[in-house]
């Protein structure tokens, strides 16, 4: 209201000099205009405490603003997820029972002294273990060996609990040549088993090579290569191509064909039974780790987003063919059948998807591979028939397989039934049929699930056929025999190593987004689980069993998951600071600009002050009758002040004078 | 490559005749599928895909879960599966006239009123809600369309007789949630035509897997019906997709027309796995013809026993040529005088349309000389309040409250957001126009609960009127022809409507900030000057001293 009138000073002169002539002419009672003044202003103290309380209520609701505003952020336990950096992996001490069949050693020769089984054993163990102990020793980098050697008679509750056993048998369908070939027991069944628990590292030993010179040495040679990839010390990390763990899998199995309307196509499969046989007994075992849902489903329409090259038949024969027919007339039945049959392949045309056409292979936009209807990782195991015009159709494979594998994805095998004669005829999958894809599918389960295979080329190798145990009749491949704890042992490390790696990950970049995002929220609820997935990672020592130490990992790396990903840290309170302003400007400014101005006269006032005072000091003597004087100009906040002035104000206060009542006017001058 | 090359060898054919396939051992599932034909007396043809498959349990006892399906799709039976669903119904539904059409509703009586509309039969346990929310959650990424409720007020729990359930299971509870708003569209197609066996490659899926054609037509509906199998029993899962044609050309001319003329394709190959494949015409009037010929029936649909004629598509002889369809001695096709109405009609629009008020009006007119006893039911979104004690039934221009047998209303309950919904048991006389009016009250939507379209209004959803006394269709009376009783047709759907609803000033949060922010402004600015200002005496000039006497002791500024 004050900044209205432009010069105030100018106007409080005209009207005083007029006032000062009149004061001449009349001189007279009643209150004079500064008592009026007076005491119709507040004093001056008050008048500047209540200038400064608007800037003091605003200095003093800035916490209030700033407690309602602010985001809830508590204290990260930084201090605790910095030192998961030392946590060691554990490394479980195995303890590995050592038994051998009483026979199993040669008996020694009269008048030498007879030693108990469990003494030799003892010998033995004592030079298995210095001989892995020296490979390690030799490995670079060094590894530790963490097994230990028990025998019987030594810890009985360890005896029946340890799920490692190996064991020297005398075996009468042993290959009776050496090297030793050590296996592992499989479940047995009918009524003549050979009585050792399945999952027992076996060492079969002929009768015939008992009584070798040199039978120790191979004993040693045989436990040693057995046991170090049995146990290996450390496990290797989890490969690209494998699932990262997760606790829940589906698997899902599609049969697809590529055009059910053109004819001949595949109208059923024994799913439920190949599944029973092949891949069920290999996920059992794995309850612990892994829970598996499995679903399957025919699609009668798959087309291919490509079109696959049609290959002219070659005119020479192929080193590939040589070779089978070269072993085919060595005698061997399968490989003539082999020959044959690669013969008939080199002669026909047929179709080949290329590596490159490999890659669009899955058409995921038109199959529906999978239900989706949880959010498990899902891998798909996918059984493509081609449609009678693209039969037979091929991979353009160096191994000439007609299978694939898409890491993290799943499979794909293509299988090419014979051409019927009869239009528009089905066909039906047996068992029988599905074998070969199941086993396909098998292996592939092992790659995407990084499980350690049993065999080893030279260390491990299929039990010895024999005609007392009904499970000869199974067609033995690497992968027929169930997992056995040992591989168990390894998954569990390795799957523990990659969760513990994962959760501390996990940790680390929350710990780094809530220290550079300021704005983010951190509440009670993300921080509890941030505290129970440290915790669980501290939880994890030596002292539990593998698979403890596994569950705690696992429930670390959830819960870390879940604070990674909780909706509250994503709060909607991410104003651009621009925005603030926006928002705020519309009122601070306005009220701002009445309070500055306010103080900002004060002060040009009180330096006026400053200055007149220094003036009066120098006018003391002679003071003028034209000095334009304002009465506010001489009040000022020290009393003693009014006091020097006192002359001059006596100069002013002749002033006013005639009828009070006609000749003034109240004006207002604000302070602003 | 040994074992795949060996595999081919031990290779086992099934044998199949050629004309009739049976189910195999593998599965019991069956697959059928229909396309119906309508010509409707103005001009236009319904057209109506039904694909229906015949399922058994698909679940197996292991240590590990599975289940495996053949013709059945696991993205839609699975999640069903996992929470415990019994039944379940998915319609979308744009734009039908009962009047042009001389028909009630759709050629499928499943289909719902306008909008897109999930119901279905709950087994009754655990958290019953948070399952059912997790069914439309998870089928609504089916369908490319969200159906699941934005408040769990929404899902409406009294329907349960309106459509009672077609399977004998008890402990069930009812759950249905209206979306009128949803529209069909193209992204619907897709995911439908993904859950058929023959993905929309073969059989009469390939006339439907053209989303050029099938959505330029005028009224579409889409819809899914699944009765999960319980303990041994079969289950089926019905999918139909419905439009109209029309038949006559812009310019005017004979309605004339084929297969290849609506599809822009010929008879497809046929599904290898189908059971039964069938073209089917509905003969309204005796001068349509077609050719090659179909067998002639006769057959109960819809309250008239009606001529139909039925084709074979898995006989070879029609596999990639056409069926024609033309009317005896037709150059130009005249627009009816009268259609017949249908024998019983609703519809419901709002009068009094004021912003805040309004009044529905519903006319239930019965053509038949008897009287029909039926429930009109209504749902309604919380902001519509009706006023109960002032609801009106109207014969003419007479009071009828005898009409009214019995009234059903759950009010919704505020705060919460929840749905009003009202069940009338009314008569309809013979002969007569019923008129139901309900005053209402929009009530004032908060600021975030308008859609981002707000001026343009919110759906509600359609009324339903459940005939009660229906009988059923197969029964075929001897002496009977026409009966607009018995109909497989128990429900009559009103359109949607749309209420245009009181719309603040969206921009209304930055002027409201503004404004008041000037307020305050003034006001400190004031207070504050008050509250520091200082007064004073000021002289005027002695030359304005004559004037002083005149305006004594006033004060300036």
């Amino acid at each position: 209201m004050s900044s209205i009138d432009p010069h105030p000073h100018l106007e409080i002169r005209r009207t005083s000099e007029p006032a000062h002539d009149a004061s001449k002419a009349r001189n007279k009672s009643k209150s004079i205009p500064s008592e009026v003044t007076i005491s119709i202003n507040p004093p001056n103290k008050k008048r500047l405490f209540i200038l400064f309380s608007f800037p003091l209520l605003f200095l003093l609701s800035i916490p209030f603003w700033w407690y309602t505003t602010s985001i809830e952020r508590l204290s990260l336990p930084i201090q605790r997820i910095d030192e998961l950096e030392n946590i060691q992996i554990p490394n479980y001490r195995g303890k590995i029972l050592f038994t051998a069949d009483k026979d199993a050693f040669p008996t020694p020769s009269p008048g030498r002294a007879v030693f108990e089984t469990n003494v030799i054993l003892k010998a033995l163990g004592k030079i298995v273990i210095e001989g892995v102990d020296g490979i390690y020793e030799r490995h670079r980098p060094k590894k530790k060996r963490n097994w230990d050697l028990i025998y019987e008679g030594e810890d009985l509750n360890i005896e029946k609990t340890t799920p490692f056993r190996v064991h020297i048998r005398r075996f009468q369908y042993a290959n009776n040549s050496f090297p030793l070939e050590p296996y592992v027991q499989p479940h047995e069944t009918g009524l003549i088993t050979g009585g050792i628990k399945p999952g027992t590292l076996v060492i079969p030993v002929h009768p015939d090579q008992v009584g070798d010179r040199f039978l120790k040495q191979h004993y040693k040679i045989a436990l040693i290569n057995s046991i170090l990839s049995l146990y290996p010390p450390e496990s290797p990390s989890i490969p690209l191509r494998a699932l990262k763990y997760s606790p829940n899998i589906t698997l899902s199995f599609v049969l697809l064909n590529e055009d059910a309307s053109q004819g001949n196509y595949v109208r059923s499969w024994d799913i439920e039974n190949a599944i029973q046989d092949h891949i069920i007994p290999h996920l059992e075992p794995l309850k612990d780790i892994f829970n598996f849902t499995i679903e399957s489903q025919i699609l009668y329409h798959a087309p291919l987003t490509f079109d696959p090259t049609l290959m002219k038949p070659t005119e020479q024969d192929s080193d590939e063919v040589k070779e089978a027919v070269e072993e085919a007339k060595m005698g061997d039945e399968n490989a003539e059948l082999i020959a044959k049959e690669l013969i008939q392949r080199e002669k026909e045309q047929f179709w080949q998807v290329s590596e490159e056409d490999m890659k669009i292979f899955v058409n995921s936009e038109k199959w529906s591979l999978d239900s989706g209807s949880t959010n498990n990782p899902v891998l798909r195991f996918l059984l493509y028939i081609p449609k009678e015009g693209h039969r037979p159709m091929r991979l353009a494979t160096t191994d000439g397989a007609q299978s694939f594998l898409l890491p993290q994805f799943g499979s794909v095998h293509i299988l090419n039934p014979p051409s019927l004669i009869t239009f528009n005829s089905s066909y039906h999958l047996s068992i029988k049929n599905l074998k070969p894809t199941f086993h396909l599918f098998t292996q592939h389960l092992y790659s995407l699930l990084s499980l350690p295979k049993l065999y080893e080329k030279g260390k491990i190798h299929l039990p010895p056929n024999s005609s007392s145990q009904p499970f000869i009749n199974k067609p033995k491949n690497e992968i027929w025999q169930i997992i056995t704890y040992w591989q168990i042992n390894q998954i569990l490390n390795n799957r523990m190593k990659e969760n513990i790696e994962e959760s501390k990950k996990t940790l680390i970049g929350i710990k780094r987004l809530l220290i550079k995002i300021k704005e983010m929220k951190f509440g009670e609820n993300v921080k509890n689980k941030i505290i129970g997935s440290i915790e669980n990672l501290e939880k994890i020592s030596n002292d539990n069993s593998p698979l403890e130490n596994f569950i705690f990992s696992r429930d670390s790396i959830n819960l870390a998951n879940q604070a990674f990903f909780d909706p509250s840290m994503m709060g909607l309170l991410y104003f651009p600071d621009e925005h603030k302003f926006a928002i705020y400007t519309p009122l601070f400014a306005p009220i701002a600009v009445p309070l500055l101005i306010g103080l900002l006269k004060e002060l040009i006032s009180w330096k006026k002050k400053r200055n007149f005072k220094n003036k009066l000091k120098q006018l003391e003597l002679e003071p003028k009758e034209n000095v334009e004087l304002d009465k506010e100009d001489i009040e000022l906040k020290i009393t003693d002040m009014n006091e020097t002035i006192d002359p001059v104000e006596s100069t002013i206060l002749l002033e006013p004078e005639i009828n009070v009542n006609k000749g003034r006017t109240l004006r207002s001058r604000s302070k602003g | 490559m040994l074992l795949s090359s060996l595999s081919i060898l031990i290779f086992a054919p099934i044998y199949h005749g050629l004309a009739k396939r049976t189910p195999g051992k593998s599965h019991d599932d069956a697959f059928y599928e229909s396309l119906t034909l309508h010509p409707l007396p103005d001009g236009r043809m319904s057209v109506l895909f039904e694909f229906e498959t015949i399922f058994s349990s698909s679940e197996s006892l292991s240590s590990i879960p599975q289940s495996h399906h053949s013709l059945t799709p696991p993205s839609l039976l699975l999640p069903l599966k996992a929470n415990n669903v019994s039944e379940l119904t998915i319609s979308f539904t744009s734009g039908w006239d009962q009047i042009r059409s001389s028909s009630s509703g759709l050629l499928n009586y499943e289909s719902s009123g306008g909008g897109g509309e999930i119901r279905g039969w709950l087994k009754d346990g655990n958290d019953i809600e948070n399952r059912w929310n997790a069914v439309t959650n998870a089928l609504g990424g089916l369908f490319c369309a969200g159906l699941g409720s934005k408040d769990l007020g929404d899902n409406v729990r009294d329907f349960g007789n309106i459509y009672r359930p077609k399977l004998d299971v008890t402990n069930t509870s009812h759950f249905l949630l209206s979306h009128p708003e949803s529209h069909l569209c193209t992204e619907n197609l897709t995911p439908f035509l993904s859950l058929l066996p023959s993905k929309g490659s073969s059989g009469i899926s390939a006339l439907l897997s053209q989303p050029g054609i099938i959505f330029s037509w005028e009224s579409q509906s889409e819809g899914i019906e699944v009765l999960m199998p319980s303990g041994d029993g079969q289950g089926r899962w019905k999918g139909w997709w419905e439009g109209v044609i029309d038949l006559v050309p812009e310019k005017g001319g004979s309605r004339r027309t084929s297969i290849s003329k609506m599809f822009n394709k010929k008879i497809p190959k046929p599904f290898p796995e189908v059971q039964n494949s069938v073209l089917r015409l509905i003969v309204e009037d005796e001068g349509l013809q077609a050719l090659p010929s179909g067998l002639a029936k006769q057959e109960w649909i819809d309250g008239k026993i009606r001529k139909v004629l039925e084709w074979d598509l898995q006989n070879s002889t029609l596999i990639g040529g056409d069926i024609e369809f033309w009317w005896d001695g037709e150059d130009r096709f005249q627009y009816p005088r009268t259609i017949d109405p249908p024998p019983i009609t609703v519809t419901r629009t709002v009068i009094d349309r004021v912003a805040s008020d309004g009044t529905f009006q519903i006319i239930l007119s019965n053509q038949d000389n008897y009287e029909r006893k039926a429930i009109y039911s209504e749902i309604w979104p919380w902001w519509v309040k009706g006023w109960m004690s002032e609801v009106e039934l109207l014969v003419g221009n007479e009071q009828k409250p005898e009409l009214l047998d019995n009234l059903h209303y759950n009010p919704s309950t505020p705060p919460k957001i929840s749905t009003t919904t009202l069940h009338f048991y009314l008569t309809i006389p013979a002969n007569s126009k019923l008129i139901l009016k309900i005053p209402f009250t929009k009530l004032t939507l908060k600021y975030t609960e308008h859609r981002p379209d707000a001026e343009r209004g919110i759906e509600i959803s359609s009324g339903v009127l459940t005939l009660l006394d229906t009988l059923p269709e197969s029964q075929l009376a001897e002496s009977e022809i026409f009966n607009s009783r018995r109909t497989g047709r128990k429900r009559i759907y009103t359109n949607r409507l749309l209420l245009d609803v009181p719309t603040p000033d969206f921009s209304m949060p930055y002027n409201v900030i503004i404004m008041s922010s000037t307020v305050m402004a003034v006001f400190f600015g004031l207070m504050q000057g008050a509250l520091t200002r200082k007064w004073g005496w000021v002289e005027l000039p002695s030359v304005a001293e004559k004037v002083v006497k005149a305006d004594d002791g006033k004060k300036s500024d």
